[in-house]
């Protein structure tokens, strides 16, 4: 049950995986998903105010929080805003969004985006 | 202040977890992003969970039909797609192993989102000159593996099934069978089959009843006991002197269809489809359409509704629609057109430069895009 794992959670010191700043955001969020669980909209509202106000980093801290206290709605729905982030993002957008150099050959990039080259069209400016 | 986390932090199940939420396009992107996401996303167990959380109804899926002819002027062979959507750019892919003027590459069979082709020296018929070789290949995601030689160079007529189960976490298994050209009249015939289970081509010979030549009869073969397993006279109304007839599959069942008309000078040329039924018992033909010509319309290209109910139209089948069992495909003239059975309609999908070779339908191929790119297994995954 979601909320054995959070008192579980306060009961362990030791834990690195989740900090006080995420378990504020985490936490409310099952009486928030309870209350608006049928209302598509306010979850996309509350999706957006997520992506202005958490900078990435946080982000995927909450995707992690919520794998940790085994919160599967929690979990779907991070992963699902930032996946709505990243869709239809250029390869370097997706870099910067998540820290991430390219650690390709010199080659071996251009090769791939030849080979994928159908999957290059169509992509959203940065 | 806390130090933003990395993503390298993230494990692999996580970063996964989100890449399923995307689209197939940015998830095919994301190769290019780093190398662990390269070879994350061109994994087994990726293929598999990426298609199940997108599972769809399989009507739905986008699908293209490929149509294969050669230019006679430039003696060059070309592939059509009739399909614009972006993925359906990549159909026409060869793997550079084969990209030399001296190589001609054809298909021979589709099955799903897998291709049969065949590599040959120029001028040699598929899989009957030297150095032929046969390989499958998923054009979207360019994974390819060439199959060993085969028994016989010989021209043949080939066939290809494959079966891939998301759900078992089962890996592909496909075959690969020839029949390779026989003269005369014979009871026996000898098939080649590639199982992709064992790496191996295995020669059979197909036995038929006696009489069989005698009837103008179906026989169905099972590569996976390499014997003949049910014969099916065909259907009572057709006619066998009259028109192209033409067999293929629609969501799963067996169909054949006849066009009275074309080449033969006929009065109310029609087409009739006839679906397999109680295959298990025999099998029964059901008349399922018998469509006129001149009832036939196009709102949008009415001169087509024009053309047809003149005398002696040129109309061919070209292929069954893999999933709607309302459609099929004609080629009207110079032009692709898909037909409602029910609704009576027409539709132009796309031009085509030549009608010669598809009058029996033997370079028309259908392709079928699923939610991801079926994995082709045994091929080294390169990043360069």
């Amino acid at each position: 049950m979601k909320f054995c794992t959070v008192k579980q959670y306060f009961d362990d010191e030791n834990n690195n995986n989740v900090t006080n700043g995420i378990a504020t955001t985490v936490i409310p969020l099952p009486n928030k998903h309870l209350k608006i669980k049928a209302n598509n909209k306010e979850m996309e509202q509350y999706e957006q105010e997520l992506l202005r106000n958490v900078m990435p980093q946080e982000l995927t801290k909450l995707i992690l929080a919520a794998n940790y206290l085994n919160f599967k709605e929690a979990l779907d729905f991070f992963c699902r805003t930032v996946a709505n982030a990243i869709q239809n993002k250029s390869v370097d957008y997706v870099r910067k969004f998540f820290g991430l150099e390219s650690d390709f050959e010199p080659g071996e990039e251009e090769k791939l985006c030849k080979e994928f080259a159908w999957s290059f069209e169509g992509v959203d400016e940065d | 202040m806390e130090v933003g986390m990395k993503i390298e932090d993230l494990p692999i199940s996580l970063l996964s977890e989100i890449l399923y939420r995307l689209d197939l396009k940015s998830t095919m992107r994301c190769k290019s992003v780093a190398r662990q996401w390269y070879y994350l996303i061109s994994g087994l167990s990726f293929a598999n969970d990426f298609g199940r959380l997108h599972a769809s109804s399989v009507v739905d899926r986008p699908f293209a039909l490929l149509l294969h002819y050669v230019d006679k002027q430039i003696k060059k062979r070309h592939l059509l797609v009739t399909s614009e959507e972006l993925e359906f750019k990549s159909l026409t892919y060869i793997p550079p192993i084969y990209q030399h003027d001296n190589i001609e590459v054809t298909v021979q069979a589709s099955c799903n989102d897998l291709l049969l082709c065949c590599a040959n020296m120029v001028g040699n018929d598929a899989g009957s000159g030297p150095m032929s070789e046969y390989y499958v290949i998923n054009p979207i995601s360019r994974q390819w593996t060439a199959l060993p030689p085969m028994p016989q160079l010989a021209r043949a007529r080939d066939g290809f099934i494959c079966w891939y189960d998301t759900a078992l976490h089962k890996q592909l298994s496909y075959r690969v069978m020839r029949i390779p050209e026989f003269k005369g009249e014979s009871a026996e015939f000898g098939v080649e089959i590639f199982s992709s289970d064992t790496g191996k081509w295995t020669e059979s010979v197909g036995l038929c009843p006696q009489g069989f030549h005698s009837t103008d009869c179906l026989v169905g073969f099972d590569p996976n006991t390499s014997k003949c397993c049910q014969f099916f006279e065909k259907p009572v109304e057709l006619n066998p002197s009259h028109g192209v007839k033409r067999l293929g599959l629609c969501h799963g069942t067996l169909r054949i269809c006849q066009i009275s008309g074309f080449p033969y000078k006929v009065a109310d040329p029609c087409l009739r489809v006839w679906e397999l039924k109680d295959y298990y018992e025999g099998g029964k033909w059901n008349l399922e359409h018998e469509l006129y010509f001149d009832k036939m319309v196009s709102e949008k290209s009415p001169r087509l509704t024009e053309y047809l109910s003149k005398k002696y139209p040129t109309v061919a089948l070209l292929a069954y629609h893999p999933n709607d069992r309302e459609i099929v495909y004609l080629m009207i003239k110079f032009k692709v057109v898909s037909c409602n059975l029910r609704r009576k309609t027409l539709e132009v999908v796309c031009d085509i430069p030549t009608a010669d070779y598809f009058y029996h339908g033997c370079n028309v191929f259908t392709f079928v895009l699923p939610c991801w790119p079926t994995p082709i297994p045994f091929q080294a995954e390169k990043a360069t």
